[in-house]
């Protein structure tokens, strides 16, 4: 009789979430609305852009444009900066049907490409990734080799680059034991994991203030030749409104130039104004700022931030074949609209 | 005389109590495939109404239609199932040590807490509230103790499969009828036997709805296991297909997955009708 009952209540509870799903999209719809990032009558609309985290300082060229005008400079109405997370739906899939640039990083882009998604790389804020092999001061790992026997953390969301990093670099995967760590790498400084998948200008940084002493490996500079931070948007934005996503890309480099100049305004917006949510700690902010900013420069001069050179773009698209991603360089990016921006406007390269 | 008349009928008791139990068994496994079929009707036009009507590309929201040619007909099908079983195996492993683990713990306690109604007092109100903690805080505090291994997988998915369990249990032991054990009592039978002569027997059914709902809470363990500590099975495999832009595979899994609970579900329901029609007199 009991089993009876139960089995009812199984259907009841099925039927339950059967209208539950049924009612879902109506109001999510309702939601989403009025966001679809087409241009108006007067201009290009709102400049929506998926952020690849949390509102903390990796983003604050965004934030300086947005204060400072420069999205309406270029023609917007204004700007969205919709923020990520360890929660936030995938960065690719808001750029195909919400937002008109996300920010990405290459072989997540590019996984997307391989499947088809009609994406493009239009440009990228960092020369150098800014993922390293963090360890403790006392038992550090300098060399890719030195990897070996150990165990090493790594969030979720950065294991597609770990795992090219690997393969690029022709290392063995099965003598490196790496473990998920989602969150702060703490464990670390303990001993349960000997390194932790990290970012130079983040879990590296809040570490250090918090008095550990931290070693890191770049990946970059290892021989990983990543770029950091890439805009990513759709194949027919590009075609359609080119004009558009250059407006962007120029406020976004005018954005950009300005925290190169003055980091602690840049640290200040972030941690009052656009990441005000997150607490964050002013000293860690503006460190981290700095080290974000030593990954913009490439330390030539006259260099034309967010664009990539056609040897860096090929690079990229080697590194991300070692991992299996066979694409060529057409594939995944677009470099015209950001060179033409460049090309148009040389008072925004760097002295 | 006597013994001619009631031999046969001592003979016949036993064995239509047996066809009926069978025919309960039979029952129970007819209606169980009926609400399987309706179930998976129901789901599936839910699942296709929600992906025409929510603006989410199609690369990575994907349709009955694309798992059952990601399963099924593409051409490298087959591969994809060799894939997802394998860490479906791992997964089932990691969740039958939570299952057991976390059925064990809640076993042992119910019966502690039936021969202690000062215990139960004192704990029951600080065990409810630990389920509200959110796992995901607490697990990376019991990986730090119990490590990585088959001892932190255990104890991530025994953490959840407990404290429904043991709630289930103490329904069932506690539904013992006062006047049974108050005969067992009267005709000079100790605690100990009043609790192995009716007790128990009324407990037992009720480990086995608790093994049942354990059955999907065990596997929500070894999947948060696999998330948070070993970043191996389908757990693992899932989180890293997010991020690898792998949605077909992420899909399936789930699809896998959720056809997987429901059938093991279905077999302990069916496990435990014929032990409530076996445990439970008629009253």
């Amino acid at each position: 009789m009991t089993t009876q009952f139960d089995r009812r209540k199984f259907l009841t509870r099925g039927l339950t979430l059967g209208g539950l799903a049924l009612a879902g999209p109506a109001v999510l719809s309702a939601c989403m609305s009025g966001d679809s990032g087409s241009a108006s009558a007067d201009g290009f609309g709102v400049a929506s852009q998926r952020l690849a985290w949390i509102k903390n300082t990796q983003f604050a060229g965004s934030y300086v444009a947005d204060k400072n005008g420069y999205y309406t400079d270029a023609g917007f109405s204004g700007s969205d900066l919709v923020s990520g997370g360890p929660t936030a739906p995938p960065i690719e899939s808001d750029v195909l049907s919400r937002t008109f640039v996300g920010v990405s990083q290459v072989p997540i882009a590019g996984s997307a490409v391989a499947k088809g998604a009609p994406l493009k790389i239009v440009g990228a804020v960092y020369s150098r990734y800014a993922g390293c092999v963090m360890t403790m001061g006392n038992n550090p790992v300098n060399t890719p080799e030195e990897l070996y026997g150990k165990t090493i953390g790594c969030a979720s969301s950065s294991e597609p680059v770990w795992r090219n990093f690997i393969a690029a670099l022709g290392l063995d995967e099965s003598r490196i034991n790496t473990v998920p760590v989602q969150g702060d790498p703490i464990g670390m400084t303990v001993g349960e994991i000997d390194g932790y998948v990290g970012f130079v200008n983040s879990q590296v940084v809040d570490l250090r203030n918090k008095g550990f002493d931290i070693n890191t490996m770049l990946l970059a500079d290892v021989g990983f030749p990543l770029v950091g931070q890439t805009y990513i948007t759709t194949q027919e934005n590009i075609d359609n409104n080119r004009e558009k996503l250059k407006a962007f890309l120029h406020a976004e480099i005018r954005g950009w130039k300005d925290v190169l100049a003055d980091p602690q305004r840049a640290a200040d917006l972030t941690v009052n104004e656009y990441g005000k949510d997150l607490n964050l700690n002013p000293q860690s902010t503006y460190d981290c700022c700095i080290a974000g900013n030593e990954l913009i420069r490439n330390g030539s001069a006259g260099q034309q931030i967010l664009s990539i050179s056609d040897a860096t773009a090929a690079a990229n698209i080697e590194a991300i074949a070692a991992g299996g991603l066979n694409l060529s360089v057409d594939d995944l990016f677009d470099l015209g609209p950001i060179r033409e921006v460049h090309e148009e406007n040389p008072d925004l390269a760097l002295a | 005389m006597t013994i001619t008349q009631d031999s046969p009928s001592e003979v016949a008791g036993p064995r239509a109590a047996q066809r009926n139990q069978a025919l309960t068994i039979v029952h129970s496994l007819a209606r169980t495939l009926a609400t399987l079929v309706g179930a998976v009707i129901a789901i599936l036009t839910a699942w296709t109404l929600f992906i025409r009507l929510v603006d989410v590309s199609p690369f990575v929201a994907k349709s009955p239609t694309d798992v059952w040619n990601y399963l099924i007909t593409d051409t490298d099908a087959a591969e994809h199932r060799a894939v997802i079983t394998s860490n479906l195996a791992r997964t089932l492993t990691d969740a039958s040590y939570g299952f057991v683990l976390g059925l064990f713990l809640a076993a042992g306690v119910s019966l502690l807490f039936y021969f202690s109604a000062t215990a139960e007092a004192m704990f029951i109100p600080s065990v409810t509230a630990l389920h509200a903690i959110p796992m995901v805080t607490i697990a990376p505090i019991l990986v730090l103790i119990f490590g990585r291994g088959l001892v932190g997988t255990a104890v991530i998915g025994a953490a959840i499969v407990v404290v429904p369990a043991l709630l289930t249990m103490l329904q069932g032991i506690r539904s013992t009828p006062r006047t049974d054990v108050d005969m067992v009592v009267a005709y000079g039978g100790s605690t100990l036997s009043a609790f192995w002569k009716v007790a128990l027997p009324h407990a037992i059914p009720t480990w086995f709805a608790a093994a049942r709902l354990a059955v999907t809470t065990s596997i929500v363990g070894a999947l948060l296991a696999e998330w948070l500590a070993t970043g191996q099975g389908l757990g693992g495999q899932m989180l890293r297909d997010a991020n690898e832009f792998e949605f077909a595979r992420l899909w399936s899994s789930v699809v896998v997955l959720t056809v997987t609970c429901i059938v093991i579900y279905q077999i302990v329901s069916v496990i435990e009708a014929a032990v409530t029609s076996r445990m439970s007199a008629p009253r």
